[in-house]
C-alpha cells in the first residue's frame, strides 16, 4: 500500500491554529469523537472525526470529502474526555477550504444567496414577509413592544416552516404578548454561513445584524430556529451581554405558562415524543424547556425515543447539510422517525424548521401514514380554545 | 515526652508504617475505620508484575501487626479531634462497639445460624455474608463483627434474636458492650494512611455500569479471579454463569476525563494488564484492552505487558464510546485509532478500570487534623521538606494513596519514609520484653506434626490435600496431620500452636508455600508454642509443585506427598538451635550525595544516629544541580538542594565530598568502609544512594552533530535562558524501554515541562513518543498544558527503538526528523533546527556490588528484597537501597524510598545489638585432621589455624566471621564440620525420601538458598509450567554439596542430578558467600569425570547457574532435565524387558 506522506509545515499548522482557536491541541485522539459521530449508524466507512481533528493539532489539511459530513450535531462533543470544541474545528477546516477557493460543490451558491437575498434559499429579498400578510403583524418599536419575534429565514420562506410562525403569532396573541417583527427588514442570522465554516463572512454578518438590533432597540427576542438562537446567544460580537437577550420561543413559552399569561385549555389528546434539536440539547443544554410546555397541554401523553436529550439523534440538517444531497439509506432522520414508531407515538414534535423538514422528508420517502412531524408550536396552538 | 505514634489507615501503607515505627522501638496506634486492616491490598487476587499473590504477601504482615506488642489496632474507629503540636498531640478515637469480645475463636458457628443475609464489601457485594462474620480470613484482629445495623437486634433494648450467642461456644457475644466509646490518646506525630476510593463508573452512563450484570469494575474481576472470591477463582458471567469468551479491558474510566478526574489514576494499565494476562491464563479465548498510553512505568513492567501480548492479548489504542447490551452480550463501539476505523464488537464481558479518587471522609478528616488538601482533593505536599510525605502541618505526615494514586511498593515505600519522620519527633523508644513461654520438655524423641496447607484453591486446586494428609500419617515418627485453608492466617496460626501444644508435637512440618516468604511467620509459631524455632521445616507444595503442574493434578499430588516426606525425614533429625546476640555498631554510611542520599543521611541523623555521606564530587546534590526545576512540581531544583543541605547540616551529617569509598566489607551491624582519603569508617548499617547516569546516547549522529543534544543539556540552555533555535523536537525514549532497559520514568514529565517551556518563549515544539507515561501527581496537567499551549506530540512505532523508527534527512541545508505517526496514520517529515534526545537512566558502574555481594536485576539496577514489599531494601541485611540506584525513578520517588532506607536502617540501629542465625559452621575438634583445607576455602577467612598442621583439632572457627555457607563441610573429608539445619543427615535423608518411589523417573536438584532456589520460586510465582519430575532440596549455598550427595542420589537409581547455583561467569559472581560457588564449578568437574568413569551419562549429571530472576530459565531447564530423565528411565525399562 502507498503511504501518504505529509510535510508538517509552521504556516499550515498556524493557520488552523488560528481558525480553529487551537480547539483541536488538546485532544489526546481517543477516538470517542469518531465512535459516537452518527455517520457511523448509516455508513460503512465512518467518518473518522479524530483524523481531522489529528489533523487540524498538527496542520495538516486532510482530504476534503467527508469534511462536508459534518452536521455540527455535537454528539462528539457531549462524551469527548477532554472538552475539545469539535465543531469549532470544523468549521476552521471548512475555512481553509474556502481560502484554497475550493470548498464544496453547490454551497457557493448558498453564500451569494446570503449575500444578494439576505437569504440561504434564494429567494427574493420582498417576500421575506409574505407568509404573514393577513396577520397584522406590528413592526418591533421598543417603545410598544416587549419582545422581538425572530422569524428567521426558513420559517420566512419554508412553506411548511410558514406554518410554524403562523402558529407562534397566534399563540403570542392568544398570551396578550406585546410584540413585533422586523418585517421584510430582517436580517439573515448568518447561522448556515457559520455552520459552512465561511467565518469572515459570518463576522460581517453578525456585525450587521447586531447593529440592526441595536438601532431598533431590541433587547429581548425570541425566535423558533435553535440554530439562529444559537448565533445569537454565542457567535455574536454582543452575545453573552445585556444588550441581547436571545431566547428560544420554548423558554419564553415556559415563562408565559409560569405566568399565568399562556394557558392551554383545549385538550390534546395525542401520544407525543418529543425529538430534541441538537442546537437546542447540546449546544445549549435545553432539554427541559419544550417538555415542561408539552407538559402543559392538556391531554398530551408524552413518550420518550431510545435517544433522548444530549443523546438525541440528529436529523441530519444542521451543518450546511440541509443544501447538499445525502444519499438515501444515509439520512439520520430515517432512523429518527423508526426510533418516534418504536416508542409509540403519533406524533413526532420538535422544535426545530430544519428538523420539521428533515423528518417529514423521512415520513414521506418511507410512506409512513401513522406517524406525522409537528413543530411544538403548532401542537400548542392546538390546544387553545 | 511520648514514645507513641498515631497512624490512621491499616492499609499496607499503614501496615508498613506501623511495623517500622514498632520495629524502632515506638509506641504505635493504629486506627481503622473496618473491621480489619490490609486495606485494598487484601481484596487483590495477585500483583503486577511478579504475580505474587497479594494476600499471601500481605498477611504476613498483617499478622505481624496484630502480634506486634508495640501496636495497638483500634478497629472500627475513627479520629474525631487532634489538638496540641508536634510532639505532643491530643487525639481523640471514637470507636464503634463490636458485640463480640476477644474469646472469639472463629469457630464460625455463629455465621451458620444468623439469619441475616447481606452482600460481602470484601468481594464488591458479589457474594454474601451474614450479620456476623469476619471480613476475610486473614483478618486482623481476628475476632468477628456484629453487623449491628443488620443485626435483628436494637441493643441493648431488646434481644428478638439470640441465635449466634446461643451458638457461641466461648460466649463471646456480648449485646452489652457500648455500641460507641471515645478514647483519647496522646502522641508525638501522625502519619495519615487512609487510602482511596474508587470511582463509581455510573457516573458515565455510556458505559452501561449497572444496566448490565457483566459489566464489571476492575475490582469486582479482580475477586472474580480470586480463589477466594465468590466463583471459586473461575472467570463466570453474573449473567448466566457461563465461561466469557470474550473479554475487553477499559482503561481509563474516569481518569483523564476532564468530565470526571483529569489526572491519570496511575496503576490501572498495570492491573489491567494483569487482569489480560490472568484472563487468558484462566481460558478465556480473546482478551482485548483499550487505552490511551500504558504507562507501564516500573521495574519489569514494559517485559510484562511484552509477556501478556506474546500470550495474545490484544492491545488497541482507543476509548469506547458507549457499551450497551445486546442479545447475550454486550456490543461496544470505538474507534480503533492507528486504524481509523469505527468498530462494534460483541463481548461476553466488559471491565472498566475506574479511576482512583480521595476518599470520601477525607476533607473532613483533613480539617479534624488541621491539614490542607490540593485542588484534586488528595493531601497537598510541603516537597521540599519531604516529598509528598510532608503534610502541611508540622508532626503530620503522608503516606500512600492519600496523598495521590500510587502503586503498592510506592506506598511501602512512603510508609516506611513516613515513619522514618514520624520517629524523629519521639523523646523516647519502648522495648517489650519477649514473650515468656514455657518451654516445651522431652524434644529428643521426634514428634512430628505436619500441616497441609490449601492456600484457597492455589494448592488444594491441583494438589489432592487430603491424600496427602493420608499419606503424612503413615511416616515415621508422626503424630498428626493435618489440612488448613490458610496456615499463615492469625487464628490457623493459634490453631496450629493449639495443636502442637495438645499433640506434644516437637518437630513441625508446614507444607504450603515458601519459606523465603513465610518462615519467619511459622518460626513465630513455634516459639509461641515453647518450641525452639529450629524445629520446624517448610515445604514449598506451593511455588514448587501446584503453581508449576496444574495441568497434571495426580503427578502434582504426588510430588507432594514426595516432598512432604522428604520435609519429614529432615524434621526427624533437626536439633535446637540457638541465635546469639552480636554488638552492632550504631552509626550508619550513606554513599552517594544526590538526592536520596541526602535526603537518607538527614532522616538517620535526625533520628539520632551518627550518618555518614560519602559523595565523589565537590558539591552534594548529585544530578539535581543540572536541574532547573522539577517537573511535575513548580520547584526549583536549587531551592530544593538548599532546604536539604540545611537539613543535612541541621541532622548533623558527617559530610565527606570529593570522597570516595575504595574498599568495603563487613556483615550487619559490623561493616567496614575504607575511603580514598585513607579514613576508614565502622558502621553497622549502609545505604546505597549512588544513583543512575544519564544514558550516553550513540543515535542520531549526537558525538558529531551540535544540533542533536540530550535533554540534560537542553536543561542548561533552559537555565541560561538561551534557546537560540526556533524549531525544537523531542526525540522520546533513547536508551529506555528497549532490551533489558526498562521505562525511565522520570523522562515523559521533565520532557514535556522542558516543551512547554520552549513553547511559552514561542518555539515551534515537536515531541516524538511511544506512550506519554506522565502518571505522578500533577503531571497530567502539565501534559495537558503543554499541548493546548501548542506542543505537538507524534507517536512513533512503540515496538522499534527510536533510532529504528525515526531517520534523520537533510534537504537543501534544512533537518527533518522522519518517522510514521501512528496517529495520522502516516508518513509526516518534520522541519527541525534543533533535536532533543530525552535519556533515559542507566545502572551506575561501582564497586559496591562485587564488594558486597549484591545483585542487580536484569535491568542492571540494584535488585530490591522483593518488587513489592521490600523496596528499599536489599537480600543482605544491613545494606538498604535509596533513589534511582534502586531503578530509575523521578526526584519525588526517590525521596520516598531514601526515607524508607532511612527508616529500615533507624530500626536496625536502634536496639544496638543484632542477632546471628545459628547456621554458622560447628568444628567437631576429635574428628578434625588437621589437613587445613577448609582454611584454604573458606572465603571470609573464618577459618583459623591454630595448632600444626596434621594435628587433631588444629583449626577453630570464628563465629562472628562465619556466614554459613558451608565450603568447608563439603571440603572436610572426615565430616569434622557440621552445618546446622544443612547437616549430612538431613540432607541424605530427603535425598533418600525423595528417591525412594520409581528414582529413575525422577531428577534431583540441588539449589541455594540466595539464587536458585529464589528462581524456583519464581517460577511459581510466574506460573511457569514444567514437568513434575523434579525433587528440590535446598541449602545455603551450592558450595555446601559434597560429593557424597551426588554418589547417594545415583546409587539410590536418581534418573539425573542437577546442580544449581547463583550465577558465577567470567567477570563476577552473584554467589552472596564471596565467590564460593567457584568451588561448586571446581568440584562439579571432578565429579563429572569420575561418574562417568563409573558408567553415568554425562548428562545425568549437571550444573546450571540460575539467578533469582530466572523463573523462566529454570522452567526451561527443567524440561531439558526431563527430557533426560525419560531417556534414562526408558533405557531402564528397554534393559528390564531384555
Amino acid at each position: 500500500m502507498p503511504q501518504t506522506q505529509y510535510l508538517i509545515d509552521d504556516y499550515t499548522w498556524e493557520k488552523l491554529l488560528e481558525l480553529t482557536d487551537g480547539a483541536a491541541a488538546v485532544c489526546f485522539q481517543c477516538g470517542v469523537c469518531t465512535a459516537t459521530c452518527p455517520w457511523g449508524l448509516v455508513k460503512q466507512e465512518a467518518l473518522s472525526v479524530r483524523s481531522y481533528l489529528r489533523g487540524a493539532q498538527v496542520g495538516i489539511q486532510k482530504d476534503n470529502d467527508n469534511l462536508w459530513l459534518c452536521t455540527t450535531c455535537a454528539q462528539c462533543e457531549a462524551y469527548c474526555p477532554r472538552g475539545v470544541r469539535i465543531t469549532d474545528v470544523f468549521r476552521g477546516l471548512r475555512y481553509l477550504t474556502w481560502e484554497q477557493k475550493h470548498p464544496h460543490k453547490g454551497l457557493s451558491n448558498l453564500l451569494w444567496s446570503v449575500f444578494w437575498n439576505n437569504n440561504p434559499w434564494e429567494q427574493p429579498p420582498s417576500q421575506r414577509n409574505k407568509w404573514g400578510q393577513n396577520l397584522n403583524i406590528p413592526i418591533f418599536n421598543p417603545e410598544q413592544h416587549e419582545i422581538l419575534y425572530y422569524v428567521g429565514c426558513t420559517a420566512s420562506y419554508d412553506t411548511r416552516a410558514q406554518k410554524i410562525a403562523r402558529s407562534m403569532v397566534h399563540l403570542l396573541n392568544v398570551a396578550e404578548v406585546s410584540f413585533g417583527t422586523l418585517g421584510e427588514d430582517e436580517p439573515c442570522s448568518g447561522e448556515e454561513v457559520l455552520s459552512v465554516g465561511h467565518t469572515p463572512y459570518f463576522r460581517e454578518i453578525a456585525n450587521h445584524c447586531a447593529q440592526v438590533f441595536s438601532d431598533r432597540g431590541i433587547t429581548h427576542l425570541i425566535t423558533t430556529d435553535p440554530h439562529s438562537y444559537d448565533v445569537f446567544q454565542h457567535h455574536y460580537p454582543n452575545s453573552g451581554r445585556s444588550n441581547l437577550l436571545p431566547h428560544h420561543y420554548t423558554q419564553y413559552f415556559v415563562n408565559l405558562l409560569e405566568d399565568g399569561r399562556l394557558q392551554f385549555n383545549k385538550p390534546v389528546e395525542r401520544k407525543i415524543t418529543f425529538h430534541d434539536p441538537c442546537y437546542l440539547s447540546r449546544h445549549n443544554s435545553e432539554i427541559k424547556a419544550p417538555r415542561q410546555v408539552l407538559d402543559a397541554i392538556p391531554g398530551v401523553e408524552l413518550v420518550e425515543m431510545k435517544n433522548v436529550g444530549v443523546d438525541t439523534l440528529c436529523c441530519g440538517g444542521g451543518g450546511g447539510r440541509m443544501w447538499l444531497e445525502t444519499e438515501v439509506g444515509e439520512r439520520f432522520s430515517d432512523l429518527r422517525v423508526k426510533e418516534a414508531l418504536e416508542c409509540g407515538a403519533d406524533i413526532l414534535a420538535t422544535a426545530c424548521p430544519y428538523c420539521v423538514t428533515c423528518l417529514e422528508d423521512s415520513l414521506k420517502s418511507q410512506g409512513i401514514q401513522t406517524l406525522s412531524v409537528m413543530d411544538i408550536a403548532e401542537i400548542a396552538a392546538l390546544a387553545l380554545e | 515526652m511520648s514514645d507513641s505514634v498515631l497512624v490512621i489507615g491499616g492499609g499496607i501503607a499503614g501496615i508498613q508504617a506501623s511495623l517500622d515505627l514498632a520495629g524502632a522501638g515506638a509506641r504505635v496506634i493504629l486506627v481503622e475505620r473496618e473491621a480489619t486492616i490490609g486495606g485494598i491490598m487484601a481484596v487483590l487476587d495477585k500483583n503486577f508484575p511478579t504475580l505474587d499473590c497479594s494476600i499471601c504477601i500481605e498477611a504476613p504482615k498483617m499478622s505481624e501487626v496484630d502480634l506486634h506488642p508495640n501496636i495497638e489496632i483500634l478497629s472500627l474507629s475513627e479520629v474525631v479531634s487532634v489538638n496540641g503540636k508536634a510532639g505532643a498531640f491530643q487525639v481523640q478515637i471514637r470507636q464503634r462497639g463490636r458485640f463480640v469480645t476477644d474469646e472469639c475463636t472463629r469457630c464460625g458457628d455463629c455465621t451458620n445460624v444468623c439469619p441475616v443475609v447481606l452482600p460481602n464489601e470484601y468481594d464488591s457485594g458479589m457474594a454474601a455474608r451474614k450479620a456476623i462474620y469476619t471480613p476475610i480470613p486473614q483478618s486482623a484482629p481476628g475476632t468477628y463483627i456484629i453487623d449491628i445495623e443488620h443485626c435483628l437486634n436494637t441493643p441493648p433494648n431488646y434481644l428478638p434474636c439470640d441465635r449466634c450467642y446461643q451458638a457461641c461456644p466461648p460466649k463471646s457475644i456480648d449485646f452489652l458492650m457500648p455500641p460507641e466509646q471515645t478514647l483519647e490518646r496522646e502522641v508525638a506525630s501522625i502519619i495519615v494512611a487512609v487510602g482511596y476510593e474508587l470511582f463509581d463508573p455510573r457516573k458515565m452512563k455510556e458505559y452501561g455500569y449497572g444496566s448490565h450484570p457483566d459489566i464489571l469494575t476492575a475490582m469486582e474481576f479482580e475477586r472474580l479471579i480470586n480463589s477466594a472470591g465468590p466463583t471459586g477463582g473461575e472467570i463466570l458471567r453474573p449473567s448466566d454463569g457461563k465461561h466469557p469468551k470474550n473479554l475487553l479491558l477499559v482503561l481509563c474510566v474516569g481518569s483523564r476525563d476532564q468530565r470526571h478526574y483529569r489526572y491519570c489514576s496511575r496503576f490501572c494499565c498495570m492491573y489491567s494488564i494483569k487482569h489480560a494476562y490472568q484472563a487468558l491464563d484462566h481460558g478465556v479465548e480473546n482478551v482485548t484492552a483499550l487505552y490511551m498510553d500504558i504507562r507501564a512505568y516500573g521495574k519489569g513492567f514494559d517485559n510484562f505487558w511484552q509477556r501478556t501480548q506474546d500470550m495474545g492479548a490484544k492491545f488497541v489504542r482507543g476509548r469506547p464510546s458507549s457499551i450497551q447490551t445486546h442479545d447475550s452480550s454486550l456490543r461496544v463501539t470505538y474507534e480503533d485509532v492507528e486504524r481509523a476505523t469505527r468498530l462494534q464488537e460483541d463481548y461476553d464481558m466488559v471491565v472498566l478500570a475506574n479511576a482512583v479518587t480521595p476518599s470520601e471522609g477525607l476533607p473532613d478528616l483533613a480539617k479534624r487534623l488541621g491539614i490542607e488538601l490540593d485542588e484534586d482533593g488528595f493531601i497537598k505536599a510541603e516537597e521540599t521538606l519531604g516529598g509528598l510525605v510532608t503534610t502541611t502541618r508540622p508532626g503530620i505526615y503522608a503516606a500512600g494513596c492519600v496523598s495521590g494514586p500510587k502503586d503498592i511498593p510506592d506506598s511501602v515505600s512512603e510508609g516506611s519514609g513516613a515513619a522514618a519522620l514520624a520517629l524523629s519527633h519521639l523523646t523516647s523508644r519502648y522495648w517489650p520484653e519477649p514473650p515468656q513461654v514455657e518451654p516445651m520438655e522431652d524434644i529428643e524423641v521426634p514428634r512430628v506434626g505436619v500441616f497441609v496447607c490449601h492456600c484457597g484453591s492455589n494448592i488444594a486446586g491441583v494438589v489432592d490435600v487430603e491424600r496427602v494428609v493420608e499419606y503424612a500419617q503413615t511416616l515415621p515418627d508422626v503424630v498428626y496431620a493435618d489440612h488448613q485453608m490458610f496456615s499463615c492466617a492469625g487464628n490457623t496460626q493459634i490453631e496450629i500452636e493449639e495443636s502442637i501444644k495438645r499433640e506434644k508435637i516437637n518437630r513441625v512440618v508446614i507444607a504450603a508455600c515458601s519459606p523465603k516468604t513465610h518462615e519467619t511467620i511459622f518460626k513465630g509459631v513455634l516459639i509461641r508454642s515453647g518450641l525452639n524455632p529450629y524445629l520446624l521445616v517448610m515445604s514449598n507444595i506451593r511455588n514448587m509443585d501446584s503453581w508449576v503442574h496444574k495441568f497434571d493434578k495426580e503427578a502434582a499430588t504426588v510430588k507432594a506427598m514426595d516432598m512432604v516426606s522428604m520435609a519429614v525425614e529432615q524434621a526427624r533429625l533437626l536439633t535446637p538451635l540457638e541465635a546469639s546476640l552480636l554488638p552492632l555498631t550504631q552509626s550508619a554510611l550513606v554513599i552517594g550525595g544526590g538526592i536520596a542520599g541526602m535526603t537518607a543521611a538527614a532522616a538517620l541523623a535526625h533520628q539520632g544516629f551518627e550518618t555518614h555521606l560519602v559523595e565523589k564530587n565537590t558539591y552534594l546534590g548529585g544530578l539535581l544541580n543540572q536541574l532547573d526545576n522539577i517537573a511535575p512540581t513548580d520547584i526549583q531544583a536549587h531551592k530544593l538542594l538548599v532546604a536539604k543541605s540545611l537539613d543535612v547540616v541541621d541532622a548533623r551529617v558527617n559530610v565527606h565530598t570529593n570522597t570516595e569509598v575504595e574498599t568495603i566489607s563487613g556483615v550487619v551491624g559490623n561493616f567496614n568502609a575504607r575511603l580514598n582519603t585513607a579514613e576508614e569508617l565502622n558502621v553497622g548499617a549502609i545505604i546505597i544512594a549512588t544513583g543512575a547516569s544519564p544514558y550516553l546516547p550513540t543515535e542520531f549522529g549526537y558525538e558529531n552533530n551540535s544540533r542533536v543534544i540530550t535533554n540534560l543539556e537542553l536543561e542548561e540552555l533552559l537555565t541560561n535562558g538561551t534557546v537560540e533555535f526556533e524549531r525544537v523536537t523531542f526525540i522520546a525514549c533513547v536508551g529506555s524501554r528497549q532490551g533489558n532497559k526498562g521505562c525511565s520514568r522520570y523522562c515523559c514529565t521533565s520532557m514535556i515541562n522542558q516543551a512547554l517551556q520552549l513553547r511559552q518563549m514561542g518555539k515551534k515544539v515537536r515531541v516524538a513518543y511511544k506512550d506519554i507515561r506522565t502518571y505522578s501527581r500533577q503531571a497530567e496537567e502539565i501534559y495537558e498544558k503543554a499541548m493546548r499551549s501548542g506542543v505537538q506530540f507524534f507517536r512513533y512505532d512503540a515496538d522499534r527503538p527510536p533510532q529504528e523508527a525515526i531517520t534523520i534527512h537533510q534537504n537543501n541545508g534544512s533537518t527533518y526528523i522522519e518517522l510514521y505517526d501512528h496517529l495520522l496514520g502516516a508518513d509526516v517529515r518534520i522541519p527541525t533546527d534543533l533535536i532533543v534526545l530525552v535519556v533515559g537512566l542507566t545502572p551506575q558502574e561501582d564497586n559496591l556490588s562485587e564488594q558486597l555481594k549484591l545483585s542487580r536485576s536484569e535491568d542492571g539496577f540494584y535488585m530490591e528484597l522483593h518488587p513489592k514489599l521490600g523496596p528499599a531494601e536489599t537480600a543482605t541485611q544491613g545494606i538498604y537501597l535509596a533513589g534511582t540506584a534502586q531503578g530509575a525513578k523521578d526526584v519525588r520517588e526517590s525521596i520516598a524510598q531514601a526515607m524508607a532506607a532511612a527508616a529500615k536502617t533507624g530500626a536496625l540501629l536502634a536496639r544496638g545489638k543484632i542477632e546471628k542465625e545459628p547456621l554458622t559452621a560447628i568444628l567437631v575438634p576429635e574428628l578434625c585432621k588437621g589437613c587445613m583445607r577448609c582454611v584454604r576455602v573458606c572465603p571470609f577467612s573464618a577459618i583459623e589455624q591454630i595448632g600444626e598442621p596434621g594435628e587433631i583439632g588444629s583449626v577453630r572457627v570464628i563465629e562472628a566471621a562465619c556466614m554459613g555457607c558451608g565450603t568447608c563441610a563439603a571440603e572436610c573429608a572426615f565430616d569434622a564440620i557440621i552445618m546446622p539445619y544443612f547437616t549430612k543427615e538431613q540432607i541424605l535423608a530427603q535425598i533418600d525420601a525423595a528417591l525412594a518411589e520409581n528414582p529413575a523417573e525422577k531428577c534431583l536438584v540441588f539449589t541455594c538458598n540466595w539464587c536458585s532456589y529464589a528462581g524456583a520460586d519464581l517460577a511459581g510465582i510466574e506460573k511457569r509450567q514444567y514437568p513434575p519430575s523434579s525433587r528440590i532440596i535446598r541449602t545455603m549455598c551450592s558450595a555446601r554439596l559434597e560429593e557424597g550427595f551426588v554418589t547417594r542420589a545415583f546409587e539410590k537409581g536418581a534418573g539425573a542430578v542437577l546442580i544449581t547455583g547463583c550465577r558465577l561467569t567470567e567477570t563476577g559472581s552473584d554467589c552472596h558467600y564471596n565467590y564460593a560457588n567457584k568451588f561448586t564449578a571446581q568440584r562439579f568437574q571432578r565429579w563429572q569425570k569420575k561418574f562417568k568413569r563409573q558408567g553415568i551419562d554425562l548428562e545425568r549429571l549437571q550444573l546450571r547457574w540460575i539467578s533469582a530472576a530466572e523463573g523462566k530459565e529454570f522452567a526451561e531447564k527443567l524440561h531439558e532435565m526431563d527430557e533426560v530423565v525419560k531417556r534414562y528411565a526408558g533405557s531402564q525399562g528397554d534393559k528390564v524387558s531384555m
